[in-house]
């Protein structure tokens, strides 16, 4: 037998908790992935593509040792979306992303998590000063990434399409 | 946790896959091969199907195999149960890697995954979907046994034959030989 163990580890914020994904959360996921509001993450996906959608996730984790972790709000125990390092052929480094769904918006978070994600991939998984990838009319993503301390560094293309590659500062490897 | 077992038959190792299956999967997904069950595919799209193997494990808690030929170490297929959203039951699906057609390695390696998913995952039935056009594939299900039930439609691969297994009862009753 071999341990199929992603070893997703737990990480904790003041208002979330960065954690696996679970089955439990495909009802919420795929009712965000028929909405056009997908359109910038890979959208609109019917729910066979959503089911799909979720189990790479966990295949990337086992792969690659990293990967997207899924946000709880500690408040509600809601999900309201997922944060965290991408790494597959296409992508130039690994990348910090983040995706808030529409009722947990405009509360800062994006923010919270994605900084979450991008100091323990740094103390962790060896990946600092690593880049975003920003579609060109996310404006709401570049200025995230603008409050996280990212900034623009050059033009880039992902997976045939055109976007922005955004910068983070280093904030320190292993302590 | 999952724990994915390994199986042995006679000329194969069924084990699970891993990040060094990559350029297998590439090859094969690369080419023309691989029409009837998805691809052709980029490279970046193959690793998000490496991914996605290893991702209905853990969800499904069983899943495909990555089948090695035991005497090269080689990767000669992907060999298992399937049953992602959208799928009209649990399936017995096998994909030969490019150079391993012709040998019967999908047979035997797909016969040993329906002995687990009977006698360890407690399937009391198993279907196989093949794509019409895919003769190989039909060729094997019919080794194994199976009959042509019927069609079913997928919003992405379009119409695939069903073709089921026979049950555990079944194999009890004639075994493997009733069917050669």
């Amino acid at each position: 037998m071999t341990a199929l163990d992603p070893n997703i580890p737990t990480v904790k914020t003041d208002r979330l908790i960065l954690r696996a994904p679970h089955a439990d959360d495909l009802p919420r996921m795929t009712a965000f992935f028929e909405t056009d509001r997908s359109h910038m993450v890979g959208g609109p996906k019917s729910a066979a593509e959503t089911w799909e959608s979720l189990i790479k996730r966990l295949g990337h984790w086992t792969l690659n040792g990293f990967g997207l972790w899924h946000l709880t709000d500690k408040a509600t125990g809601a999900f309201i979306g997922w944060t965290g390092m991408i790494f597959a052929p296409g992508w130039d480094e690994p990348e910090l992303g983040w995706t808030v769904m529409d009722e947990a918006e405009g509360k800062g978070f994006a923010f919270e998590a994605a900084h979450a994600a991008r100091d323990f991939a740094a103390r962790n998984q060896g990946l600092d000063g690593v880049i975003s990838y920003i579609a060109h009319a996310n404006d709401r993503s570049m200025a995230l990434a603008t409050r996280l301390g990212a900034s623009y560094e050059r033009e880039g293309e992902l997976l045939g399409k055109t976007c922005q590659v955004w910068r983070h500062p280093q904030v320190g490897g292993a302590a | 946790m999952i724990q994915i077992p390994t199986i042995s038959t006679p000329r194969l190792t069924l084990r699970p896959m891993e990040a060094r299956d990559f350029a297998s999967f590439t090859a094969f997904f690369a080419s023309d091969r691989s029409k009837f069950v998805g691809g052709p595919m980029t490279a970046e799209q193959s690793w998000r199907a490496l991914a996605t193997e290893l991702g209905h494990w853990q969800l499904r808690g069983f899943g495909r195999w990555a089948v090695e030929e035991s005497e090269t170490g080689e990767l000669a297929g992907i060999i298992g149960p399937w049953f992602p959203h959208g799928w009209p039951e649990p399936e017995l699906g096998w994909d030969l890697m490019n150079g391993f057609e012709g040998k019967g390695y999908a047979t035997e390696a797909a016969l040993a995954a329906r002995e687990y998913a009977y006698d360890t995952l407690g399937w009391e039935t198993a279907i196989s979907l093949v794509a019409p056009e895919n003769a190989g594939s039909r060729n094997v299900a019919k080794r194994m046994g199976a009959t042509f039930e019927g069609t079913f439609d997928h919003e992405r691969h379009g119409t695939l034959e069903i073709w089921r297994h026979p049950s555990p009862q079944d194999l009890a009753a004639g075994g493997m030989e009733a069917y050669a």
